[in-house]
């Protein structure tokens, strides 16, 4: 670490963490519920469940991106970060809040937590992923622009790169674009098409651009690859992220209520989006292969290189299953959707902050370059698992989804909801035990922070040259 | 330097008369369309010379025809790819 | 020989098309996005026929032809732009470069005024799927024509500084590459979309 502030980077990874097991727990129940429906009725209903699991899920990845952006932006600019102090108060406050929603999810009954926090003076709850309470959602821009003012005013004192360029952009897009999460239009129609500015543009559009520049500093850190290089990778990555991408949420657009063009421009478009996935994919091996020096932080560059397939696999291949308007007319909203939505956000977004992670901590807690053989080892014991269940859980959600696909839309003679649901429990119940096999990974993972700590650096501490 | 005549491509008189040519299949394209005349084969010719100039644009102007290997030939399997979709939907719709 | 050689920047084969090698993987990607644009306006044509015949008639040939004459124009001077700053001349490369901004312009006036045309008439994008495609196309062109623009607007600004040379002017080989696409994808839409029947 070459600079004292970038440790309040580690509040808010150990903040990530937490709530990432949090999130993971409620997953498991959930995968529960799906095939024993009363279980923990009526204290955690399945919708109560639901929320609490996705909800989780966006705020400790905000947490995680907030902490790279604050280990990678002093780095970057070669200087102390603009407030330290703002950057914990912030910490605080957004944890406090996110706490405090989380609460009110579990212990209110939603109506009643949308009428204590007057969600009649500006009506904004009730959407997936945005079920957060209006105050809660004002919490978050405040908490956005702070941490936008810290690390913009570093990056202005500071060095410019590219690297710490883009990821400003990326987290700039994601706090403007979170504000048409205040929009909660009556029509049905227009509800739903900003509601997707928010959910997609984030993540087939700015998230990619913080998932690009968090990968390129990973991948400079540890193969010691010329900037240059990595640079115009980069912008080539992010340029396709955009023209594909920003036209692409028309795959969203298909069956709500907008004109027809929408099934042209969205199949088209969004039939691109898995070319800046591949070419990242591309462009982690490239950078490896090209490698001037072995990092001893063996577990950080497994987490990265991770990223590049995972993502490709859950986002490019998993999204362009179903992304053509005559596929998706008959996949819409099945499990094929939600095969796709874990193995995306595991792949791009979960990895690589834990990338981050895996590269930072070390640092920040004393080392030099790397952790303990020991606790990497744990550590990648825990990539596999994690990652091999995740695999699992997406094939048996995707093999649910086709079946369900087929019985209850395609076939002659289609079945109603529920039938079709009791044929393909086999699958849920997979899905359950791969959901297990994966918060045991997450178990590890968390130990490996714990295990090795008095061992010597791997490596010796020192970086050799490839 | 070995240079032979024949890798010499882009020279003024050459990038000129790449343009003519260019301008005239153009010209020729309008005049087949203001003509009126319609049948497969009218589209398909006229497909054929936006294929070709589309040729020359990446062989001259982009200077690919000096270029070795894969990357030399990425406008023409780009051409295949688009000329073989397209004229196959033609041909269908025309029978 | 050598010296005309050297001139003109050709040192036999090479490996790698001229200019940054990123614009050109960009360029594959924007073309593999134009192939399918096209491949799909061909395919629902397949199933309206007798629609797309109709529709196409009122569009305006007169208009594309000038605007492929501009872009191929555009696309000379680019072509000698490129000469001159191989011979190290920057400000002859600068006016080749304005000249073909200035062809560029030329296409984007002509196009407001089909559209503009278009628009009076009430056409949108919901009125028939050839003016889906047609607007669709050729809006989606019209914004990489802008795009070029710009590119090649800071490549002539650059050169004008002074700021390329005989052995490095990677820059303006990126520039000219772009802008060939973009000449090079209309030099289909143009067939495709006004003439082709
Ligand atoms: C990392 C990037 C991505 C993430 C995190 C992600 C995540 C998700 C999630 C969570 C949903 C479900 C939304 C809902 O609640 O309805 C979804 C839907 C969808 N995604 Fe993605 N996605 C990503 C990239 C992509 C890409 C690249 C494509 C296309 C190639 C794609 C295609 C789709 C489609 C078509 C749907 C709608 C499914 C339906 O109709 O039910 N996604 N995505
Ligand atoms: C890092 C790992 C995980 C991520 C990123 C993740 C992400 C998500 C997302 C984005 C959704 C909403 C999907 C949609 O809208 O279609 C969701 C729902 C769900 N997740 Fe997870 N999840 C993870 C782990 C798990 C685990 C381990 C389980 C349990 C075995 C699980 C079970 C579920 C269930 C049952 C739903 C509800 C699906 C429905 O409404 O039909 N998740 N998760
Ligand atoms: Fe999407």
């Amino acid at each position: 670490m070459n600079y004292q502030s970038q440790s309040v980077a580690k509040l808010y990874f150990i903040a990530a963490i937490g709530l990432f097991v949090g999130q993971i727990l409620f997953g498991v129940i959930l995968g529960l519920q799906y095939v024993i429906g009363d279980f923990l009725f009526p204290e955690i209903p399945f919708n109560v469940a639901r929320m609490v699991h996705t909800n989780l899920l966006i705020v400790w990845l905000l947490f995680g991106f907030m902490g790279a952006a604050y280990f990678l932006v002093p780095e970057e600019a070669e200087r102390e970060l603009h407030s330290p102090l703002l950057a914990k108060v912030m910490f605080w406050i957004f944890l406090v809040a996110g706490a405090l929603t989380i609460l009110g999810y579990l212990l209110v009954p939603y109506a009643g937590l949308a009428q204590m926090t007057g969600n009649d003076l500006l009506p904004t709850m009730g959407r997936e992923f945005l079920e957060q309470p209006t105050i809660t959602k004002i919490g978050i821009v405040i908490v956005a622009l702070a941490f936008l003012y810290n690390i913009g005013m570093t990056i202005l004192k500071g060095r410019k790169t590219a690297i710490s360029l883009v990821l400003l952009i990326g987290l700039l897009g994601l706090a403007l674009l979170f504000l048409f999460a205040f929009y909660n239009p009556d029509n049905l129609v227009k509800d739903k098409f900003y509601w997707w500015w928010v959910v997609h543009l984030w993540v087939e559009g700015v998230w990619e651009l913080i998932l690009g520049s968090i990968l390129a500093f990973v991948l400079i850190k540890t193969t010691g690859v010329d900037r240059e290089v990595i640079e115009k990778w980069l912008y080539v990555i992010i340029a396709m992220t955009l023209i594909t991408g920003i036209i692409g949420t028309g795959h969203h657009y298909y069956w709500i209520g907008t004109p027809e063009y929408w099934q042209w421009w969205g199949s088209i478009f969004s039939a691109m989006e898995p070319i800046p996935f591949f070419m990242m994919t591309v462009f982690a091996f490239n950078m490896v292969n090209r490698r001037r020096r072995n990092h001893p932080n063996k577990a950080a560059l497994l987490w990265a290189l991770g990223t590049a397939v995972m993502a490709f696999l859950g986002a490019g291949v998993w999204g362009f299953l179903h992304t053509l308007a005559p596929v998706n007319y008959y996949t819409h909203g099945s499990q094929i959707t939600a095969a796709h939505g874990h193995m995306a956000f595991y792949g791009a977004y979960v990895m690589i902050v834990l990338a981050m992670i895996s590269y930072a901590m070390p640092l920040m807690r004393g080392r030099k370059v790397a952790g303990s053989n020991r606790s990497q080892t744990v550590e990648m014991w825990s990539f596999w698992l994690m990652t091999v269940s995740m695999v699992f859980i997406t094939l048996f959600l995707t093999a649910a989804g086709v079946l369900q696909t087929y019985l209850q839309r395609y076939s002659d003679e289609p079945l109603p909801f529920m039938v079709v649901q009791d044929k393909i429990e086999i699958f849920y119940w997979l899905r359950e035990v791969a959901g297990v096999v994966f918060l045991i990974g997450l178990i590890l993972y968390v130990i490996s922070f714990f295990v090795g700590n008095s061992d010597p650096e791997a490596g010796g501490g020192v970086e050799e040259s490839a | 330097m070995k240079e032979s005549v024949s890798t010499n491509l882009l020279t003024s008189r050459s990038a000129l008369l790449v343009y003519l040519v260019l301008v005239t299949l153009t010209v020729l394209t309008w005049l087949i369309g203001m003509s009126g005349v319609e049948a497969l084969w009218v589209s398909l010719l006229v497909f054929a010379m936006a294929l070709f100039k589309v040729h020359l644009i990446g062989d001259y102007f982009m200077q690919l025809k000096q270029v070795r290997g894969i990357w030399g030939l990425v406008i023409v399997i780009w051409l295949s790819i688009t000329a073989i979709l397209v004229s196959a939907a033609y041909i269908f719709s025309a029978s | 020989m050598n010296t005309q050689a050297a001139i003109n920047g050709i040192q036999s084969h090479h490996k790698y098309p001229p200019g940054d090698l990123a614009i050109w993987i960009f360029i594959l990607a924007e073309l593999l996005v134009f192939a399918v644009f096209f491949a799909a306006y061909a395919f629902a044509r397949m199933n309206n026929v007798e629609l797309f015949n109709q529709y196409q008639l009122t569009l305006d040939r007169n208009s594309a032809l000038i605007n492929t004459v501009a872009l191929l124009t555009s696309s000379y001077f680019v072509v000698q732009g490129v000469m001159r700053i191989r011979e190290g001349d920057n400000r002859a490369c600068a006016a080749w470069i304005w000249a073909a901004v200035g062809m560029g312009m030329l296409f984007i006036v002509v196009k407001m005024a089909e559209f503009s045309h278009h628009f009076s008439q009430g056409v949108s994008l919901s009125t028939n799927s050839f003016y889906m495609f047609y607007l669709s196309l050729t809006f989606f062109h019209f914004m990489h024509v802008l795009m070029g623009m710009i590119i090649l607007a800071v490549v002539a600004w650059k050169a004008r500084q002074g700021l390329y040379s005989r052995d490095e002017h990677t820059g303006v080989e990126t520039g000219a590459s772009y802008w060939h696409m973009v000449d090079l994808v209309w030099l289909i839409l143009f067939p495709l979309v006004y003439v082709m029947r």
